[in-house]
């Protein structure tokens, strides 16, 4: 096998949003980050891809296997983190592993009790009086702790201070090097996506626009700035987000070789400077629709 | 599935344990001096046996978003609405026995015995197809909604019973008693439980086709 999601014309329409005609595939062993505005389409894919909530057309695959049929088998090889965290709020850590682990079919114990001593979570403090970041550390200790195949995070570092959030992503890094694993993390924090991503998905307005490796994609997109007429007018038509400035103005373009070959030819070097950009450049750059 | 029936079986019980213990203390320590109906204790405490359970563990569950939860879990829709009707099962059994036990030593006579043992049971049926309906309900509108429905019937009921039960009910009761003490004595009425089961089981299917077309969240 070798997607471990594969998405086909998937459809969900709410009033005033249609996810529309989404098609996606998870390589095994990989991590992909869903990259969007708010509103873009990525909890309601993510929900889709977890059975929470119903498509109007279109297929998922997990594993091969689809929910209709083989719901409890899918889910034994999920680990899931959501924004929420979501407990017995008036059980203990204890408690909520006893319940958890009674579900799945593979628990490694010793797991979760080194994940919660790495996270210092108290055992016998009831989950009420956790803090968020807490219960984001329970909640991945939870996902972690029956050996999943696949890990499907929907923006679980949202809303915490940097020091939790770093702790998070390198346990991601750490997960990384177990190459079973794949992971499906969405996020808006494109920092955190750019540090461990393998692959990029960006949606806007329930659409994917983008789907591929992050380093093509990181090749592919460059700044380029400039001195202010030196272009053609061919090459600057071409450049995205074009920002004119009396001393020198920039663009994005979404198809650097090419344009390298157009500036070779009747540019100076001198003129032109090529800049890498990051995820944030290449989201703003799409959602303008440039 | 029975991990699950095992762990939401104790928010039923919470409710169900202290009201059981009240019903059982006022049937034979208390009682008011004996005049009140034994058909009150059965519409009103069946009911609120079954109801109150199902209340206090959707309550529960609505409070921590026990469905979210359960929805990441390795559970089938089908285990989670089994469960649910199992418990509403368990609720009715329970409680009607109870009832037809304190009934059957308040009777006094053997043709009294076999009018409340089926009273008792008919009105178990009556519970457990209502308890179907609340989860039909439910899953299909959401625990609040459901709530406030349950309060308007209940209160038509107890409007209906104060204004009829004296007039209309035990006046026809009267009229009707030897037919139907005969018609207790000859077990008929167990006919009644062979379309009560696939009713129940027709009911657990509507709710777990509404459910998994529903959202979890």
């Amino acid at each position: 096998m070798k997607y471990v999601i594969e998405v086909d014309s998937l459809k969900k329409e709410y009033p005033g949003f249609t996810l529309d005609n989404i098609s996606l595939k998870l390589p095994r062993g990989s991590i992909t980050g869903l990259i969007g505005p708010n509103g873009a389409g990525k909890t309601t894919t993510i929900k889709l891809l977890m059975n929470m909530i119903r498509a109007d057309a279109g297929s998922v695959a997990i594993f091969g296997l689809n929910y209709r049929h083989d719901e409890k088998e899918i889910k034994n090889r999920i680990g899931y983190v959501g924004e929420e965290q979501y407990f017995y709020q008036n059980k203990t850590l204890a408690w909520t592993e006893r319940f958890v682990s009674s579900f799945y079919r593979e628990w490694d114990g010793n797991a979760f009790a080194r994940f919660v001593e790495s996270f210092k979570l108290p055992a016998k403090k009831k989950i009420r009086h956790f803090s968020r970041g807490m219960k984001v550390k329970l909640s991945f200790a939870l996902a972690l702790s029956h050996n999943p195949s696949l890990l499907i995070l929907d923006e679980p570092t949202s809303g915490l201070d940097p020091v939790i959030r770093r702790e998070i992503l390198d346990l991601l890094i750490d997960l990384k090097r177990k190459e079973e694993l794949s992971v499906l993390l969405s996020s808006h924090i494109t920092d955190d996506l750019f540090r461990i991503s393998d692959l990029i998905t960006y949606m806007v307005d329930g659409r994917i626009i983008i789907s591929e490796v992050k380093d093509e994609l990181l090749a592919r997109w460059k700044k380029i700035v400039y001195r202010p007429g030196v272009l053609p007018d061919a090459v600057e038509k071409r450049l995205k987000n074009v920002e004119k400035q009396l001393f020198g103005s920039s663009g994005i373009t979404d198809d650097y070789p090419q344009l390298a070959r157009h500036l070779a030819a009747g540019v100076s070097k001198g003129d032109v400077k090529v800049e890498n950009v990051n995820l944030d450049d290449i989201l703003i750059s799409l959602v303008n629709g440039g | 599935m029975w991990k699950l029936v095992r762990v939401q079986s104790l928010n039923y019980l919470k409710y169900f344990l202290p009201l059981t213990a009240f019903l059982i203390y006022y049937f034979t320590v208390y009682d008011g001096g004996g005049k009140t109906p034994a058909f009150v204790f059965l519409c009103f405490w069946a009911f609120l046996l079954v109801s109150g359970s199902i209340s206090t563990g959707e309550g529960y569950e609505e409070k921590h978003k026990g469905y979210r939860i359960l929805s990441v879990l390795p559970l089938t829709g089908r285990e989670i609405v089994g469960t649910k009707f199992l418990l509403v099962l368990g609720s009715v059994i329970l409680a009607t026995g109870l009832n037809v036990a304190l009934l059957v030593l308040k009777a006094g006579s053997p043709g009294r015995t076999d009018l409340m043992v089926m009273i008792g049971v008919l009105w178990g049926v009556v519970c457990l197809i209502y308890g179907g309906i609340m989860y039909v309900g439910i899953f299909r509108f959401g625990f609040t909604s459901m709530t406030k429905m349950f309060w308007m019937v209940f209160l038509v009921l107890i409007v209906a019973m104060i204004f009829l039960l004296g007039d209309v009910i035990v006046p026809a009761f009267k009229g009707w008693a030897p037919a139907i003490r005969e018609f207790a004595g000859s077990r008929w009425w167990l006919l009644v439980l062979v379309p009560a089961a696939p009713l129940y089981l027709f009911l657990y299917r509507v709710a777990l086709r509404v459910k998994e077309r529903g959202e979890a969240v």
